[in-house]
C-alpha cells in the first residue's frame, strides 16, 4: 500500500499541498482529479521521491520512502511523468528495453499491443507524433515491474480509441497491482475507476 | 550480425594501421617487421619498439579514450556539444599537469603528474556543474568560461615557471604524441583502463538517464550519482591523455556523432564502437602528422581540428546527428 | 575494453628493457675558461673615443689592442676583460643620452642595432656612424675584423685575427656530432643543420656535423626518427639549454635521444649560451678547448 500521511509541501513559502492523506492499495484503479495547479503533479513527484515533503510522510508497503534507496523505490512503484524527453533517436523497441530483463513486467506484449506500438517498434522515438511519444512514455512506465503504477495525465494527447484501450489495459493491470491515474479530464470513462480522489 | 561484422572490420583496420604505422617513417627499415619481434638492438629495432611503438600504441589507446569520453560527456550532459574540451575537463587536466610541473612537485610524465591531471579534470567538471544555471546553453557557456579561466591560469604558470618540462602553451593546447615513450605509456595506461571499465559500467544507466532527470529517478537511476560516476570516468580518461600528450581537439566531439550514425544511440553499443573509431582516427592523424611534411611534424591537435571540424559540419548538415534539442 | 587489455599486455611484453644505463660523460665549457686572444699591430688609430654598438664589436676592438679607445660597448660583448667599459644599451635598445654624454668620435652599428629613431638622433649630432656586417659563422668573423680595422685606419690589424685563426690546425676525426638547440620550458627542441653556425665550428675543428650533412635548413624541429637516422656519437649543447630540459635525465627522455649512440652513453659537451654562437675573437680561443672536450667525451 502507498500511504500518504499528513503530507504538506511548500514551494517558496507558498502552500502547494496541505496536510494531505491518501492511500493506494493493490487491486484498485484510482483517479486523482482536480483542476490545474492544485498540486497533482507535485504529489506524484513527492511520491516518486524527486521532491522532499515539507512535513508528513509517504510509505510504500510500510517503509518510509525517505529511508529507501532510489533503486529500491523503483522496484515498488513506477511513475509515468507528464512528459519524457526524447533527445536521442532510439527506436521504440530500444527505448522499451532499457531496463534489464529481470526488471520488466511479464505482460510486455500486452502493453505494447494495447498501446498500439506494434507497428512503430522500429520507428525512431524522436520522429513520432506527440500522441505516439506519450504512449511510448506510458509503455516505459508500465513495463517497469512494480507493485504500484502512477500515471501523470496519460490521456492528454490521446484520441478516443487510444483512451479506451489504455483504460482497458489499466483495468487488466490493476487485478494484481495498484494503479493511480492523475487527470483533470477523464472524458466518458469515469465508470472504469474504483474511486476518485478530488484534490482541491 | 551486421554490427558484429562492422565491429570486426573496424578491428581489422586497427590491426592494419598498427602494422603500417610501425613500418612507415623517416627511417626506412632494412629488416622485415616480423624479424624485429623480440630484438632490441640496432637502429631498426630501437626505431620500431622505442620510437614508433609507444606512439602508435599511444594513439590507439588515447584515441579510444577520447572517443569513449565523448560518448560519456554527451550522454551525461544530454548535450550534443558537451565535449570534454568545452566542459572544463581538458583545461582542468592541463592546469593540473602544469601546476605540479611548474611548482617542481613532479616531473613531466610522472605518476604524480597524471594523478594531478585526473584530480583537476574532475574538479573542473564538478565546478562547471555547480555553477551552471541550467543544463542547456547556460551549461555550455559556463563550461567555456571555466575553461578559459583554467587555461589562462595554466598560461600564467607556464610564463613564470622556469622548471624544465613545463612545455609551452602550444604543446598543451594543440597536443603532440612526439613526447610519448614506453615509460609514460606504462604510467597512464592503468588509469585509462580504469576509465574504460568505469565508463562501461555507467553506459547502460546513461540510456535511462537520457530520458530526463525525473524519469531517470523514477526508473531507479539516481541522477546525482550517475553524474558523479560519469565525471570520475571522464577524469580517468581525459586526465592521463592530457598529461601525456596535451589537448587533442574535436575527437571527443566528432567520434560520438559518427558512431551514432553507424550503430544508433545506445550508449553501451556506442561505447565499444567509439573506442574503435577514436583509435582509428587518432592513429591516422598521427601517421599523417609525422609523414606528411617530413622532416617537420604537424601538431596533432591541428590535424584533428582540420579533419574533425569539417567532418562535424558535414555530419550535422546530414541531420544525422540524431539529437533533438529541447532547450 | 578486452582488446585494449590485450594490447597493453602485448605492449608491455614488447617494450624494450634498456641495458644498464651508461655513466654520463659530459664536459662544460664556460666563459671563465677563455682568454681574449689579444694581437697588436702597434698602429695608432685615428679615433680615440669609440662606442661599439654592433653585436660583439667591442670584443674585436679589444682583441686588436684598442681597448683603451673604447668608451661604450654593446650588451653582447660580455667578456670579463671589458667589465669597466660602460654598456650603452638598455637591453638591446640604444641609450642615446648615455652615448652622447661620452662624446664619441666613431660609433659601430650593425643590422641588429635599434631603434632607428635613436640612430637618427646620433647621426644628426654629427658623430661618424659605421655599419659593419654581423657574424653568424667563423668566416664572417674575418669580414668583421677587416671592416673594423679599416674604419679605425689601422691596415696592419686587418688580418691579425684571421692569421691566428688559420694558423690553428686541427686533426680530422671520425666522431659524429649533432648540435641541439633546446629551450625546454618553451617546448623548443631543434637540431642544427646547414648554416646553424655550429656547423662552421665543428668542421673547423675536424668533426662531422651530422645535422649539417642531412638537414638543409639551419634548424629543424627535433624528430625522434630524424635523430636516430643521424646517429651522433656526441651531442653539442648550450649550458642553459641542457638545464632547461632538466639536465641529462631530461635530455635522454626527449624523443629519439636515448636511441642514439650519444644518448645511450650520455656523451655530450655543453658550451656557455652566450659563447657558442656569438662569433668573435673568443671563438678562436674556444676552438681548441671544444676540440679537446669532444675528443675526450667521444673516447670515454
Amino acid at each position: 500500500m502507498i500511504n500518504v500521511k499528513n503530507l504538506s509541501f511548500y514551494r517558496e513559502n507558498r502552500v502547494v499541498l496541505d496536510e494531505l492523506d491518501l492511500q493506494l492499495e493493490k487491486g484498485e484503479l484510482v483517479l486523482l482529479s482536480g483542476s490545474n495547479g492544485v498540486g497533482k503533479s507535485t504529489l506524484l513527484q513527492l511520491i516518486g521521491g524527486v521532491l522532499k515533503p515539507t512535513s508528513g510522510e509517504i510509505t510504500i508497503n510500510g517503509t518510509d520512502i525517505s529511508e529507501m534507496k532510489v533503486k529500491d523505490q523503483a522496484l515498488l512503484r513506477s511513475i509515468a511523468p507528464q512528459r519524457r524527453i526524447f533527445t536521442l533517436a532510439y527506436s521504440v523497441g530500444e527505448v522499451l528495453h532499457l531496463l534489464p530483463e529481470k526488471r520488466r513486467s511479464f505482460n510486455v506484449d500486452l502493453i505494447i499491443e494495447s498501446l498500439g506500438l506494434v507497428e512503430i517498434m522500429a520507428s525512431k522515438v524522436t520522429e513520432l507524433s506527440i500522441g505516439q511519444q506519450q504512449r511510448v512514455s506510458l509503455a516505459i512506465a508500465l513495463i517497469q515491474e512494480a507493485d504500484f503504477y502512477l500515471l501523470d495525465e496519460p490521456f492528454s494527447a490521446q484520441d478516443e480509441d487510444s483512451v479506451l484501450n489504455l483504460v482497458a489495459l489499466l483495468a487488466e493491470i490493476k487485478k494484481e497491482k495498484g494503479v493511480m491515474v492523475v487527470s483533470h479530464n477523464t472524458g466518458t470513462h469515469y465508470s472504469q475507476f474504483d474511486r476518485e480522489i478530488k484534490l482541491t | 550480425m551486421k554490427k558484429l561484422a562492422l565491429y570486426l572490420s573496424l578491428l581489422a583496420v586497427i590491426v592494419l594501421l598498427f602494422i603500417a604505422s610501425l613500418r612507415i617513417g623517416i627511417i626506412h627499415l632494412q629488416t622485415p617487421l616480423w624479424d624485429l619481434i623480440g630484438k632490441h638492438d640496432g637502429i631498426d629495432a630501437t626505431t620500431v619498439w622505442d620510437v614508433r611503438f609507444p606512439r602508435v600504441f599511444g594513439a590507439a589507446l588515447l584515441g579510444a579514450a577520447l572517443g569513449v569520453a565523448g560518448v560519456i560527456a554527451q550522454g551525461i550532459f544530454r548535450n550534443p556539444l558537451a565535449e570534454p574540451t568545452l566542459i572544463g575537463l581538458t583545461s582542468g587536466a592541463t592546469l593540473g599537469s602544469i601546476a605540479v610541473i611548474a611548482t617542481g612537485a613532479a616531473a613531466f610524465g610522472s605518476r604524480t603528474n597524471v594523478e594531478s591531471a585526473v584530480l583537476f579534470a574532475g574538479l573542473a567538471a564538478l565546478l562547471v556543474q555547480l555553477l551552471a544555471p541550467n543544463k542547456g546553453l547556460g551549461f555550455l557557456i559556463t563550461g567555456i568560461a571555466i575553461s578559459a579561466i583554467l587555461t589562462a591560469l595554466a598560461g600564467v604558470m607556464i610564463s613564470i615557471s622556469a622548471k624544465p618540462g613545463v612545455q609551452s602553451l602550444s604543446f598543451w593546447n594543440f597536443g603532440s604524441l612526439a613526447m610519448l615513450n614506453n615509460q609514460t605509456l606504462k604510467i597512464i595506461a592503468p588509469f585509462i583502463e580504469l576509465g574504460f571499465i568505469s565508463a562501461f559500467m555507467v553506459s547502460r544507466k546513461l540510456d535511462i538517464y537520457s530520458l530526463g532527470e525525473n524519469s531517470s529517478h523514477y526508473m531507479g537511476v539516481k541522477p546525482k550519482q550517475i553524474r558523479l560516476w560519469a565525471i570520475i570516468s571522464l577524469a580517468l580518461l581525459i586526465g592521463p591523455a592530457v598529461s601525456a600528450v596535451g589537448a587533442i581537439a574535436f575527437l571527443g566531439l566528432l567520434v560520438p556523432h559518427i558512431v551514432r550514425l553507424l550503430v544508433g544511440p545506445s550508449h553501451r553499443r556506442a561505447l565499444s564502437f567509439s573506442a574503435l573509431i577514436g583509435a582509428i582516427i587518432l592513429m591516422l592523424a598521427d601517421l599523417a602528422s609525422r609523414t606528411l611534411f617530413q622532416p617537420h611534424e604537424i601538431p596533432l591537435g591541428l590535424l584533428t581540428s582540420l579533419i574533425g571540424a569539417p567532418a562535424l559540419i558535414i555530419l550535422l548538415r546530414l541531420r544525422s546527428a540524431q539529437w533533438v534539442s529541447h532547450d | 575494453m578486452k582488446r585494449s587489455v590485450k594490447l597493453l599486455i602485448l605492449g608491455t611484453a614488447l617494450s624494450i628493457v634498456f641495458g644498464a644505463s651508461a655513466q654520463a660523460s659530459g664536459i662544460n665549457i664556460g666563459p671563465e675558461q677563455l682568454k681574449l686572444p689579444v694581437v697588436k699591430s702597434g698602429e695608432v688609430s685615428k679615433y680615440q673615443k669609440i662606442v661599439a654598438l654592433a653585436d660583439g664589436s667591442a670584443e674585436i676592438i679589444a682583441a686588436l689592442g684598442y681597448k683603451s679607445n673604447l668608451v661604450g660597448r654593446d650588451i653582447a660583448s660580455t667578456m670579463p676583460e671589458l667589465a669597466n667599459v660602460p654598456i650603452d644599451t638598455n637591453a638591446h635598445q640604444v641609450a642615446v643620452e648615455r652615448v652622447l654624454s661620452q662624446h664619441p668620435d666613431l660609433i659601430f652599428i650593425d643590422a641588429n642595432t635599434s631603434p632607428t629613431s635613436a640612430l637618427d638622433v646620433l647621426a644628426k649630432s654629427g658623430i661618424k656612424i659605421l655599419k659593419i656586417p654581423s657574424a653568424f659563422s667563423l668566416a664572417s668573423v674575418v669580414l668583421k675584423e677587416r671592416a673594423i680595422a679599416s674604419a679605425l685606419v689601422v691596415p696592419k690589424a686587418e688580418k691579425l685575427l684571421e692569421v691566428k685563426m688559420s694558423s690553428s690546425v686541427f686533426p680530422k676525426s671520425k666522431t659524429k656530432v649533432a648540435f641541439l638547440y633546446l629551450r625546454g620550458n618553451a617546448s623548443i627542441y631543434l637540431v642544427g643543420g646547414k648554416g646553424s653556425g655550429a656547423d662552421s665550428i665543428l668542421s673547423k675543428i675536424g668533426f662531422t656535423d651530422v645535422g649539417a650533412n642531412l638537414l638543409k635548413t639551419p634548424f629543424t624541429a627535433l624528430s625522434a626518427e630524424e635523430l636516430i637516422k643521424l646517429q651522433p656519437d656526441v651531442l653539442l649543447l648550450m649550458t642553459k639549454g641542457l638545464q632547461s630540459v632538466g639536465g641529462v635525465s631530461g635530455l635522454v627522455a626527449l624523443p629519439g635521444i636515448a636511441q642514439t649512440p650519444a644518448g645511450k652513453n650520455k656523451r655530450y659537451v655543453t658550451v656557455d649560451d652566450s659563447l657558442l654562437l656569438s662569433f668573435g675573437p673568443r671563438t678562436i680561443s674556444m676552438l681548441p678547448l671544444l676540440q679537446q672536450a669532444i675528443a675526450k667525451v667521444a673516447g670515454s
